[in-house]
């Protein structure tokens, strides 16, 4: 159990932090016009509240089958999609814990590999986001932004939550059938649509997804050497090509104050004796994965029962590490870690005039007090015969895990 | 220009200029772009025929089909054949357009740029 320092008594209503304060962002073309009209047509969920709307339809608020309980507030922004934000987990028999202050995506680079197309998908596209029906969340329960249904909610099995040795089967401790709260929004961009999931389970897991399906590109033509032969025979060879999908993630573990990041790493492989490395990482810069690296995000003063800091653990274990060139040295690290900036919002084409314009140039050498921290996972696609319309989806995403946050396991 | 409000005081927080920003395209824009399409006298007929082709009808408008715009800046054709062509995007406002037929078929756009500031389609590559 944390001590109670934490201020989440109405977690989920908490607009309280002045910094926070939310400006409506109107980002105009060198030929508009500053008008009174211009300023009023950008209304967000609610233009009364000063932060995000987070009442009625906004207002996520679900206990799990073991008792576990997640609480945020949702919303769709015009670039970056699904946001959510106050993000708490209140373990079975445990007190409430803030985890993201805010988390959405932070840019989706696509590039084919002859070297000739690109994309920054989120800012060059308008609000992409679908509305979904019925069919689209079985199960589930639509939430709607300004009268379109825009969310799916559902609780879904995700098999064994843990099985035990220790007790007879049947009897009540033998093992738990584990549910996740699964959040996701879907957005046609260009010829892909792009589904972007977040899964919170019963464990303290979060798991954040995009998923790409859709349509291969109906021009993008090679040969074998870019390309992969998707038609008859060898002579249609759709091109090769890379989804960098990043995230930004504003951790406020057990509130805005006190969060430190660390690496960790494990000296030595093909030997038998490997020592845990810790490494503090104290001011604004990128990392790369690595088998057995982790990051976490820790609270310096909340600690559990066993006097562990409350902390919450950043897993990148499946990416392809694509890297552009110099003109794109957003991609050159896995994970970048800056100071918190409300302008700094997109790894590449941030376009806010007050902040830089990637997130490789956010990075200045401030002192993280107060870390955002940004996750890049790759994906090289090779075309198959499978990816003709409709494209089966492809997922491609990252975790992050509790470490330390209860002092036991809260499950049974 | 950018200006940032705050919608609960009222009160312009800063306005900043900086040369090669723009917002996205509005749906009325990519509309605007299909027609600049349809009005070529290259593109416009082949757009026209594999609609019909697609449908059985004539198109009548932008609104016959699903479009979606990007915004294109001249540094997006670097090292394509007829780059230079896009040299004036980002400060004129030109955008990529990806346009899918009822039958779900998509037109292939991909070597299109539209200039909406001057009106007229963009051949690169």
């Amino acid at each position: 159990m944390s001590d109670t320092r934490n201020r989440n008594e109405d977690v989920v209503t908490d607009h309280t932090r002045p910094r926070r304060l939310r400006s409506r962002l109107l980002a105009l073309g060198a030929a508009a016009l500053l008008t009174a009209g211009t300023f009023a047509a950008a209304p967000g969920p609610s233009s009364a509240a000063a932060g995000p709307d987070c009442s009625g339809q906004y207002k996520i608020d679900r206990r799990l089958t073991n008792g576990a309980r997640w609480t945020m507030c949702w919303r769709v922004r015009a670039r970056q999609g699904l946001t959510l934000d106050n993000v708490t987990y209140t373990p079975r028999r445990g007190t409430a814990h803030r985890v993201l202050a805010s988390a959405a995506l932070a840019q989706i680079y696509v590039a084919y590999d002859a070297g000739t197309t690109e994309f920054n998908d989120l800012g060059a596209f308008g609000d992409a986001t679908l509305p979904l029906r019925s069919e689209d969340c079985p199960g589930g329960e639509l939430r709607a932004q300004r009268r379109a249904k825009l969310l799916c909610l559902q609780v879904r099995p995700r098999g064994y939550a843990y099985k035990s040795s220790s007790t007879e089967p049947g009897s009540p401790r033998n093992q738990l059938q584990g549910t996740e709260l699964v959040l996701f929004t879907a957005a046609p961009i260009g010829w892909y649509t792009y589904v972007s999931q977040w899964r919170f389970g019963d464990d303290g897991t979060i798991t954040a997804e995009e998923g790409a399906t859709g349509s291969l590109s109906p021009g993008n033509f090679t040969n074998a050497r870019t390309g992969w032969p998707v038609g008859r025979d060898s002579t249609r060879f759709s091109e090769n090509h890379t989804h960098d999908v990043f995230w930004r993630l504003d951790f406020d573990v057990d509130g805005t104050r006190d969060d430190v990041v660390q690496q960790f790493d494990v000296t030595g492989n093909g030997t038998q004796v490997r020592h845990l490395k810790k490494t503090a990482l104290t001011a604004e810069g990128g990392a790369t994965a690595a088998p057995m690296r982790f990051w976490r995000v820790a609270d310096k003063r909340v600690r559990n029962a066993d006097h562990h800091p409350v902390s919450w653990e950043i897993d990148v274990r499946d990416t392809d590490q694509v890297r552009g060139d110099r003109a794109h040295a957003f991609t050159h690290k896995d994970l970048w870690l800056t100071q918190y900036h409300q302008c700094e919002e997109l790894v590449a084409d941030n376009a806010d005039g007050r902040c830089a314009n990637s997130v490789d140039k956010f990075v200045n050498g401030e002192r993280l007090t107060d870390p955002v921290v940004w996750v890049q996972v790759d994906f090289h696609h090779v075309p198959r015969d499978e990816d003709e319309d409709p494209m089966p989806i492809h997922w491609q995403g990252f975790k992050i895990v509790p470490r330390d946050v209860t002092a036991t396991s809260t499950l049974p | 220009m950018q200006a940032v409000v705050n919608t609960t005081t009222g009160r312009v927080e800063s306005v900043v200029s900086r040369r090669g920003f723009q917002p996205p395209p509005s749906r009325a824009e990519a509309e605007a772009a299909v027609s600049v399409l349809l009005a070529d006298a290259r593109f416009g007929p082949a757009l026209k025929a594999q609609y019909r082709k697609a449908t059985g009808h004539d198109l009548t408008g932008p609104g016959d089909v699903r479009s979606q715009a990007l915004i294109f800046r001249a540094e997006m054709a670097t090292g394509i054949p007829g780059a230079a062509k896009a040299a004036a995007c980002g400060d004129h406002r030109c955008v990529q357009l990806f346009v899918r037929l009822p039958d779900d078929s998509w037109v292939d756009t991909t070597r299109i740029v539209v200039d909406l500031t001057d009106v007229r389609v963009l051949r690169l590559a």
